[in-house]
This record gives C-alpha cells, structure tokens and sequence, in this order.
C-alpha cells in the first residue's frame, strides 16, 4: 500500500475524482500537513451533491428511474449546476410528495368511513334514532366519534368533571366509538378534552335523513371523491415523469458523475488553483493511475507517492483480496477483526484448519455428501457461502472414508485408517497432538506478525512469543518422558524455568508501577500465560469427543430403530435420526470449530485491529462509495 | 443477598460515578465564584476550556456537552444490565430522544433550516431510535409525519398529525409527547419483577406523583385551562395522587385549597406556596432529596442505580444554570434559586 498525493489543478480535481473512482483502487484519506491547504473545495460542491442526491433518492421511492451505464459523454456539472439540479429535483419531489400525502389521506378517509358505517350500523341495531341524537338542543351537548381505546378510562373520568357522561358504542382494531353527553355550559372544557384525546368526531350532516342507506351513499361519495383527488394528483406525476423521463435520467447520469467528488470530503485539500487529493493505492496499481490520469487530463497532475511510514502502520488500511472459493472463510475471519496492514493474512490458514477439524469431528461419508450435496443445490440461496458448506461437506466425507461410517453404519465401509470407537485413546491423543501442532503454528505467526511490525520485544519475550513457545514445547517435551517412562529429565525442565524467567522480566520490564504491584501483575500474567498454554490444548480434546459423539449419536439411532418392529417403520427411524444427525450435530460442530478458531486460534495470533481499504468506486445506481 | 450478587459490579460503578457529583455547597460556591473553581468542576464535567463566548467542541453547545457525559455515564451502567431491567433504562434514557423529536418537530412546524435544527439535537449514539439525517431532509410537515409513521415513534406522529392539522399550539404536542413518555416509564416499571420492581416502582411513583402535582398546579392556575382539560392531562399513574384524588383537586380554584387537599408528605412542605413556580422548586428538590437518601443508602439495588442518574440529571441541569447565569449576568440568588439550592420552602 502506497501513500498518495495527487497533485491537480482547482478545474480538474472533479475529472480526477471520476478517473480515481473508475480505476476503483484509490482510497481516500486527508493529506498530510493540512494547514499548507487550509481550504476545503469540496465542501459546498459536497453539500449540494447531497441535497441533490436526497432528493433523487426519494423520488427513486416513489417511481423508479433508470440507472443505466454510465454514459461516457456525461457532464461533470460545476457547483451553479448543482444547485439548480437540486431546485429541480426538489420541485419534482415536492409533487410526488403531494401525491403520497393525497394517497395517505384517502387511505384515513376511508378508514374513517368504515368505522362510521360500523358505528351507524350498530346504532342502527340498537335502534337508536340518530337523528334525534345529533339534532341541537337547548340544554344538551352531544359529541359523537371515535378515539383510541386506551384513551376512553381517561376521557370518561375528564369529562364527567364537566357533567358529561361517556357511552361506548362498541370497539374495533383499537379504536373505540363513543357518544359523549352532557349539560351545555363546558363545552369548550370538553372539546378541548376530547382534542388532547385524539377525538375524531363523526362529520354527519346536521340534519340526517331518515334512510340510512341514504347516509351510507353520501359518505361513500365523499371516500370516492378523495380517492378521485388522490388519483388526480398521482396522475399529474405520472404526467410529470412522462413529461421529465429524460431529464430526470440525465440527473440520475449527472449525479454519477459528480459522486465520486462529492465522496472525496477531507480528502480533498487546496490552496489557490491548487488542490490536493490525499489517500491510500496499492503499489502495483500505480502505473495503471496515471496511465488513466495521463489520458484525461494530459500533463497536468502530479501524482506521487510513498511507502508507509512505522507511525502510519496502525492507520493504513489493508487490502484483501480472496477467490470466491476463500471468501466466506474471510468473512468468518473479518467477524473477528480485519489484518492490520502488514499482519500476515489469517484467511488461507483458518479455511485449512476449519475444513480439517470439521471433518474430523463429523467424519461420516453419507452426512457428508448430504452437507456438500445441499451446499451445491442451495447455492444461489447460500451465496457466497456455498463454498463453506460443500469444502466441510467434503472433508466430512473424506474423514468419514478414514473412520468407514457411512450415515452412522459402521460395518459398510472398511476404516481405511481407524474406526474411532475401536480405540477412543488413541482418537484422543491424535487430537492432543493436533491442539498441540495447532498452538505451536499460532504461536509461531503470532512471533512472525510481532517482528514485521517491530515489536521485537514483544515477539521474543512476550509469553505468547518465542519465550512462550519454548516453554510450551520444553514442558511438552518433559512431561512426555515422563508419561514414556523415560524418567523426569532436567534439561527440558531447566530450559521451561529459563523460558519462563524471561517471560517474567518482560511482564516485569513493561508493567510501570510500584513494586509490589509490579510483582504481583508480572507474577499474575505469568501464571496465566502458563495456563493459557495448557487449557488451550485441553480444549482440543473436543476434536475427537465430538467424532466419538457422532458415533454415539448413530448407535442411539440404530437402537431406537431397532425397537421398530416393521421395516418400514425401522428404515423412517434410520433416515430420521440421520437428518436429525446432519442438522444438529452439524450445526454444534460448526461453532465448535468456530468457537476452536476464534479462542484458541486468532486470538493468539491475530491482532484484527486493521482497517479494510474501501476504495472510491462508481457504483451503478449512481453514488460513488469511499 | 441476590440482589448483591447480580448488581454487585453496578453498584461499584454507580459509587464510583457518585462520588463526581458535586454538594449544594460546592453548586453555592460555584455561583459565588467564578474562574479558578469554574476550571475544575468543568473540567470533571470535560468541559475545561469553556467560557461564554465558546465551547469545548464547537459543533455541540453546553447543554449537549452535558448530556452527552450523561449519556456517557449511562452507558456505562447500562452495559450491566439486560432483560427488562435493561429496557427499562433505555426507555429512561429515550427522554433526550424525545427531546431532539420536539426539536424537529418545532423545528419543521417554524420552517427552520436542517442545519439550526440539527445544532440543537444531542447525540443518542447506539440508544438513537430515530432516523435523524431522513427527518431533517424532508420538505416539509407532511412528508416529516409521514416518515415518522414509519419509526417507533408512529404514537407521537400521529397525535402530531392531529395537532398539526388542527392547528392547534405546540403545547398541546409537548403535553402529549411528556404524558405518554411517563405513562410509559410506569409500564416498564411494572415490567420488572421482584424487589426492582418494587424498589424501582416506589421511585417512579414518587416522580410521577411529583409530575402531576407540579403540572396539575401549572395547567390550572399558570395556563388557566379548565379541570377536564388539566385532569386529561396528567399521567394516569402514580402512587399517593391517585386518580380520584386528582378530579378532586383539579376542581379546585386556588393554589392554597389545592395544598390543603394534598396528603400531608405534600401538602406540608408546601404550606404557603402561592406561585407554581415556588411549588416546582419545593417538588423538585424533595424529589432530589429522595434520590440522594437511596445513594447514600448502602443497599445494593437498581433504584440506587436509578437514583444516580437522576442526580446526575439534576447536576447537570444546576451547572448548566450556574453558567448560563453567569453569562447572562443575573443575580447569585436567582441563581441559586433555579439550580434548586435555596427555595424558600422546605422541600417534601
């Protein structure tokens, strides 16, 4: 990854925007010494980039526009441009929004309605003359309508304050429909109640027909006719976009153009007619830069650029580039960090290991084509992810080749290397012998990661480093004779004691505090390097538990399907208990191994604390992404 | 001894934290002198460096300074919790939220620009519910409600719809939104279960009980609305002030009937209150003094936790008016009196 700056005329720097995001390997970042160029030249071109593109997107919402490719012929547009595309586009979305608002008020209307015919309908049943209820009179205040139910307890303890009684009609979805009586002298007091209440009252004509068909056509009429205006003005924006389809798709093109500029932000810094875009480019992209910038702008760029610098390290962000059949293996990785530049990519090493430790602890020829079988068939719906499930489907099968188990059946197959319920200690020490083989591999890339970031010190003495590591191995070595029989030895207990020495004075050496207390923490890490060590080897006994559990698993299915007495019923047990197998079993083996990667592995090795390089690109619907 | 247990490490922090908040005579002697002692409880409040005519962060005014170390607090304490008991502060802490949604409402209804509006908005960072960028960008009222329809917030938008459409005053939305925030904060309250909800109710009650006086007392005699209206308007919970009660005194018609028909925890400390505003000083600061005693108390709890943040409110609301008194140049008992210090009742 190189340090860019690239140097450009005020006129230009939108053109080289477009150039650096068409190439797709620039990543933005401030330039160095930004009070040389105290002025920001993107800012207000940035601002209406903004407001243009909001606007954009909402009537994106509410019809679609064309995105297209991107038209070589397309306008970069200069900041008066933008502002009145802005103005325009702004007008547009003021007449689509009036149409949403015409809908959204139909669609109340009719709810409205409706909640009204139900409410006439029950007065109807109840056989009360609603005519006479709202007719005016000289000493009674009637309100009828409807609120929220939550709000009627309130309403009816408030208004009885004024005299008034509350009577509900009945309730529907919520909503409560009501009639509310009282004495006339409060009938402000009331209606301001029955505001706060979210009270709608009932628009009946004040002199209500007898027939009630009659009402029920009036507001059907007054629905229909605000359907009629909301469709009105949804036509005068289909009108519109007829009208404006062309202009609309060549601000859809314009602002494509002016994306990547807009993207630039901080990254973009001038003095005079002189404007700097700082950021990041990987070295072998370079040549390929200003070829491009050669062909649209001549002569006139200066582009330069560095290697990073030690103090930039932990700022500079790392590239990553896998093949699809690595990716979701990256993807697992990224979830727990991403590599700081420089740091050896963990990716290659994590898929190796998952695949063989699932395999390993599901080996079963017939569950395993299953797996890679559905990984295949399901791979549109997987995604990317396809390649995970068929590789762990595979090495299940091939694993369960070297047990012979095939879909639990252990007599089918001959082991072409151990049947693991045959001998469960040896099943057990293979998996020690991995955890092992696995820590020291770890350990050996958490040194090497430590030296390409200069952390000498840390590589060596750290109890993680190569200190740890000769611990870890002389212990081994020690506590293998002993178990061998071939004596305790001294010379591997010597070195472990010399090992863990160093790793005392390191943690000494870096912990600045009184002494005690610096005694106490460098004694506390040691001890819990120490046992960090041997707990982590531990856990990889589940590599082979869990194989052993599988053919557990099978046993307890032939045995429940051996109770069924027909064949039929034996076979549906067999299958049965082979799905719940797959699913099950697979789904804890998977974050078994998952859980053995991220604890045992990247947490030792892998500092994840990077940045990913996100470049600008020209992304097809128009914004241009840093 | 469960409760020990469970909250042992949010009652270490919340001691911790307690011991940053300042006494009424450090707020007394921070309205009588200026500079020197200004620097280092501004500092501890990460405001060192500020002065009238600036801030600390010029993009955030003070009272987003401050709400933000609050916020900052809570984040701390929240990160212990889960369950209801975790909702249940989150939902304390959506009060800011609702205060930034007032702020773009108010802000929309006044035809204010997206920038002004969002200089006054505090930063909600991970408890943030709402899609500020898209409720600033839209073009107007309509199209704001119709996007808030669309946010967890589709209660408030509606109710706004109406208010809007009637053209009725903003009070009227202030009053719904603060009614259905504390209406809400019993019901998570009632959530709990055990001795937090107990202990935690007990403290609720006692706020929303507090609420209701100082607004029932506000709407009746500072606004003159009429008894139906007032009563409607307050929270329908609380534990001393229950609803007959509160028909009883919104009846009334003058502040002194309303003190002597009040249970006597309220109606002594508030004997010869004549102003509502004098009766928000008195309220405000026994609930404070409630607060205070369940810090100071040694029981491990979640009230406790509770209690620091409302202390924590409360600090920050007297520096924020110690400083603005300042710069405005009003005089030390004004002050004193606003940030709560110096009433001239003796509180509940």
């Amino acid at each position: 990854m190189q340090r860019i700056a690239l140097l450009v005329l005020r006129e230009d720097a939108p053109g080289a925007a477009v150039v650096l995001a068409q190439r797709g390997i620039f990543g933005p970042e401030a330039p160095e010494s930004p009070e040389l160029l105290p002025e920001m030249p993107g800012e207000r071109f940035g601002e209406l980039y903004r407001v243009a593109r909001g606007h954009l997107d909402k009537i994106r919402t509410h019809c679609p526009l064309p995105g297209g490719a991107l038209a070589s012929a397309a306008r970069l547009p200069d900041e008066a441009e933008l502002e009145a595309l802005g103005t325009w586009l702004r007008t547009v979305w003021v007449q689509c929004s009036n149409c949403q608002e015409s809908l959204r008020r139909a669609e109340a209307e009719q709810h409205y309605v409706a909640q009204i015919m139900n409410m006439l309908d029950r007065l109807t049943a109840l056989g009360i003359d609603l005519g006479l209820l709202m007719r005016s009179r000289q000493f009674l205040d009637v309100h009828i309508g409807m609120m929220p139910s939550g709000n009627v307890a309130r309403v009816r303890e408030a208004v009885g304050l004024a005299g008034y009684v509350l009577a509900p009609v009945q309730e529907t979805l919520g909503e409560a429909q009501a009639v509310i009586a009282g004495p006339k002298g409060h009938e402000a007091e009331v209606a301001a109640v029955l505001r706060a209440a979210d009270w709608e009252a009932a628009r009946l004509p004040t002199l209500l027909p007898d027939d009630p068909q009659t009402v029920r056509r009036q507001l059907l009429e007054h629905q229909n006719r605000m359907m009629a205006e909301a469709d009105t003005r949804c036509r005068q924006v289909d009108t519109l976009r007829r009208e404006f389809g062309g202009r609309l798709a060549e601000a859809v093109r314009v602002l494509r153009m002016a994306a990547p500029y807009a993207a630039l932000g901080e990254a973009l810094r001038g003095r005079g007619g002189l404007i700097q875009i700082g950021g990041w480019a990987p070295a072998s992209e370079l040549s390929g830069l200003r070829v491009a910038l050669h062909e649209r702008l001549g002569q006139r760029f200066v582009l330069s650029a560095r290697d990073p610098r030690p103090d930039e390290f932990e700022r500079v962000p790392s590239l990553l580039r896998h093949s699809a059949l690595l990716r979701p293996f990256a993807m697992l990785v990224s979830n727990y960090g991403v590599p700081r530049y420089g740091e050896m990519d963990p990716t290659l090493l994590f898929a190796v290991t998952f695949i063989l430790m699932f395999g390993m602890m599901f080996g079963d020829i017939g569950n395993g084509a299953v797996i890679a079988v559905a990984g295949a068939l399901g791979a549109r719906r997987l995604r990317g992810f396809a390649p995970f499930v068929i590789a762990s489907g595979l090495a299940s099968a091939v694993f369960g080749w070297a047990y012979g188990s095939v879909f639990g059946f252990e007599e089918l197959v001959h082991p072409l290397w151990i049947a693991p319920l045959a001998d469960p200690e040896r099943m057990l020490a293979i998996a020690l012998y991995w955890g092992v083989g696995f820590i020291l591999v770890a350990g050996a890339m958490t040194a090497g990661n430590r030296i390409i970031s200069r952390r000498y010190l840390d590589a060596l003495l750290d109890g993680k480093g190569i200190a740890g590591l000769v611990f870890y191995v002389a212990v081994l070595q020690g506590l293998r004779g002993w178990i061998l029989g071939a004596g305790p030895g001294g010379a591997q207990w010597i070195v472990a004691a010399a090992a863990l020495a160093l790793v005392y004075g390191y943690h000494w050496y870096r912990y600045r505090g009184k002494t005690g207390e610096r005694m106490l923490v460098a004694v506390t890490q040691v001890i819990e390097d120490v046992i960090a060590y041997f707990s982590n080897t531990l856990s990889f006994l589940r590599v082979a538990a869990f194989e052993l559990n599988h053919v557990a698993l099978a046993i307890a299915v032939f045995a429940l399907a051996s109770m069924v007495q027909a064949r039929a019923g034996h076979w549906i047990a067999i299958v049965l208990g082979n799905i719940f197998i797959v699913v099950l079993e697979g789904a804890i083996v998977t974050i078994q191994v998952l859980r053995l990667e991220y604890y045992e592995g990247l947490s030792r090795y892998y500092g994840g604390n990077g940045r990913v390089f996100r470049p600008l690109t020209l992304e097809a619907d128009g914004a241009a992404a840093s | 001894m469960r409760s020990i247990a469970r909250y042992a490490y949010l009652n270490t922090r919340v001691s911790g934290m307690a011991a940053r908040l300042l006494s009424d005579r450090e707020i007394d002697g921070l309205i009588d002198h200026a500079a020197d002692q200004d620097h280092a409880i501004l500092q501890a409040e990460g405001l060192s460096g500020w002065t009238p005519d600036s801030s600390v962060d010029p993009g955030l005014s003070l009272e987003q300074r401050l709400i933000a170390n609050l916020l900052a607090d809570f984040s701390i304490l929240v990160r212990a919790l889960d369950g209801a008991r975790r909702r249940f502060f989150i939902y304390w802490a959506c009060r800011f939220e609702l205060s930034n949604l007032k702020a773009i409402m108010r802000g929309k209804m006044a035809n204010e620009p997206a920038a002004q509006i969002r200089a006054q908005l505090v930063d909600m960072g991970p408890y943030g519910r709402l899609p500020v960028e898209e409720l600033l960008g839209t073009q107007d009222v309509a199209e704001l409600l119709r996007r808030l329809e669309h946010t967890p917030f589709v209660a408030v938008a509606r109710e706004a719809r109406r208010i809007y459409e009637q053209r009725r005053e903003l009070f009227a939305m202030d009053a719904a939104v603060d009614r259905r925030y504390y209406s809400g904060l019993n019901e998570q309250v009632q959530s709990l279960d055990g001795a937090d909800r107990s202990e935690l109710g007990a403290l609720v009650a006692d706020i929303i009980d507090r609420t209701n006086l100082l607004w029932l007392l506000r709407y009746r005699f500072s606004y003159g609305l009429p008894p139906a209206q007032a009563y409607y308007l307050l929270i329908p919970a609380g534990a001393r002030l229950r609803a007959p009660l509160l028909q009883q005194l919104s009846r009334l018609e003058t502040i002194a009937e309303v003190v002597a028909g009040l249970p006597r925890p309220f109606a002594v400390p508030l004997a010869g209150v004549t102003t509502a505003a004098d009766a928000t000083l008195v309220l405000e600061r026994g609930g404070w003094r409630k607060a205070e005693a369940i810090l100071r108390s040694r029981a491990v709890s979640l009230a406790r936790t509770f209690a620091y943040l409302l202390l924590r409110e409360k600090l920050l609301r007297q520096l924020r008016a110690v400083i603005k008194g300042r710069r405005l140049g009003f005089d030390p008992d004004i002050v004193r009196r606003a940030t709560g210090i110096s009433a001239a009742f003796e509180p509940v």
